[in-house]
């Protein structure tokens, strides 16, 4: 077998924040951070769309150049289930079908949570409030030195219930937040949008460290979203 | 009256629980139901030394709680050690709100720096630990070692501050990043190295105390 590399963090990084959390099997679109898990297990699998070996599924679909398995293209998100189905039937499962799925996740994922573009500013504010609120009050309960649970104490149960908090519910709760953004762009003034480019670093600063462990590179949540079509 | 103490009451008007009134000066009563009544002095200042302690303490009538409101406020280990022995609670804004409800303003120490302390007091392989400042102490070991550790508080302490507690406070062996959700950036890890230091959490930091 091909000695192998880890998959790098910016790939999985970017793996990730493309499915925003869900697994990237149409018909599926399953969590991959599941809340009642608890604790900091998920059921993220990265699968290969063209496999390493010359065995592997849909070895048989790989491009003439030189190809990199374990390129972004190459990857696809996927919950347990669906990963061991298009491994166990490539037939059903070819590379164009698997590609189409990762190409058009973020609209059906969209569709599936019935995020759509609205006709005035006020039901796309409807539609962000909700949700923002829920993250506002896990914020305000848990957060790292602002909330009102949280203690310095270096031996405490709330820091491992924060990371867990952050990956099964704030974050999906932000990738719904900029897809319905995203999706009524068009409703938003100059400063919202500049706003909107702020809160995406911000969500990416999250994921890179809840999800990679990379730390350092979080931004703050933008005050001004709390404006956001208002 | 100093914006601190302006501020002080303000905060206690909207929390609901408790009312807090002037007394003068930097002096606030603070009543809340079911909990003793709270003396507390709102202190500006940026650095609360021994003498900033005892002036407070003799010129404040029933002084339960000293609160420095300052968030760079910084408290001297003689200043802690005279006013814990006084019965006169020491801290931030946030440690006095909680020590109010909590009703125990006379003991309350720092909220930021009281776990780890305590940590450190309660650790077998450290035998004496000497508070140079809330966030700066001296530990011996079991094995002897004399350790000076600086503890950081953020989330994810940056290479600056790393630089800025070596800076304000000397030279130290190890410096504790103290927030259980942090991690420091690996530039901070390089800071404290090209400083002759190392930044770490707390799992390393027990396991460094317990090496033989
Ligand atoms: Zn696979
Ligand atoms: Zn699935």
């Amino acid at each position: 077998m091909a000695e192998r590399k880890a998959i790098p963090a910016a790939t999985r990084l970017h793996l990730f924040s493309d499915a925003a959390g869900f697994c990237q099997k149409p018909d599926c679109l399953e969590a991959l951070f599941p809340a009642e898990m608890g604790g900091d297990k998920h059921i993220a699998e990265m699968a290969h769309v063209i496999p390493h070996g010359d065995a592997g599924p849909r070895h048989g679909d790989r491009p003439a150049d030189d190809f990199d398995p374990d390129a972004f293209e190459n990857l696809i998100l996927l919950c347990p289930t669906c990963h061991t189905k298009i491994d166990k039937d490539p037939e059903a499962y070819p590379r164009n079908v698997l590609l189409d799925w990762k190409a058009n996740h973020l609209a059906r994922l969209a569709h599936k949570q019935g995020i759509r573009a609205y006709d005035d500013r006020e039901h796309a504010r409807a539609a962000v409030a909700g949700i923002m609120a829920e993250n506002r009050a896990i914020w305000e309960k848990f957060a790292p030195e602002e909330g009102s649970d949280f203690e310095y104490d270096p031996e405490s149960a709330t820091a491992p219930a924060w990371d867990e908090r952050m990956r099964s519910v704030i974050l999906p709760n932000h990738y719904r937040t900029l897809a319905i953004i995203e999706a009524n762009l068009g409703l938003a003034t100059e400063e919202e949008r500049r706003t909107f480019a702020e809160y995406q670093e911000h969500v990416r600063g999250l994921s890179e460290r809840h999800i990679c462990g990379v730390s350092g590179r979080a931004i703050r949540f933008p005050a001004s979203m709390k404006e956001m079509f208002a | 009256m100093n914006w601190q103490v302006k501020y002080a009451l303000a905060n206690f008007a909207k929390e609901g629980r408790s009312r807090a009134e002037h007394l003068g000066g930097e002096v606030i009563r603070i009543v809340t139901e079911d909990r003793p009544d709270v003396v507390a002095a709102i202190t500006a200042a940026a650095n609360v030394d021994e003498a900033t302690a005892v002036d407070y303490r003799n010129s404040v009538e029933g002084l339960d709680f000293l609160c420095g409101y300052r968030a760079e406020c910084v408290w001297e280990g003689e200043a802690i050690r005279f006013l814990e022995e006084n019965r006169v609670g020491w801290g931030s804004f946030g440690t006095l709100g909680s020590a109010v409800l909590d009703g125990n303003a006379n003991s309350a120490q720092h909220k930021v720096y009281k776990f780890s302390d305590r940590l450190l007091r309660q650790y077998g392989p450290v035998v004496t630990v000497d508070r140079e400042f809330d966030r700066i102490h001296r530990v011996t070991l079991r094995n002897g070692e004399e350790l000076r550790i600086g503890m950081i508080a953020d989330y994810e302490p940056t290479a600056d501050q790393v630089r800025t507690l070596w800076d304000r406070f000397g030279p130290v062996d190890i410096i504790w990043n103290i927030n259980p959700n942090g991690t420091p950036q690996p530039e901070a890890n390089e800071a404290g190295r090209e400083l002759g230091c190392e930044v770490m959490l707390w799992n390393e930091l027990r396991e460094r105390l317990a090496r033989e």
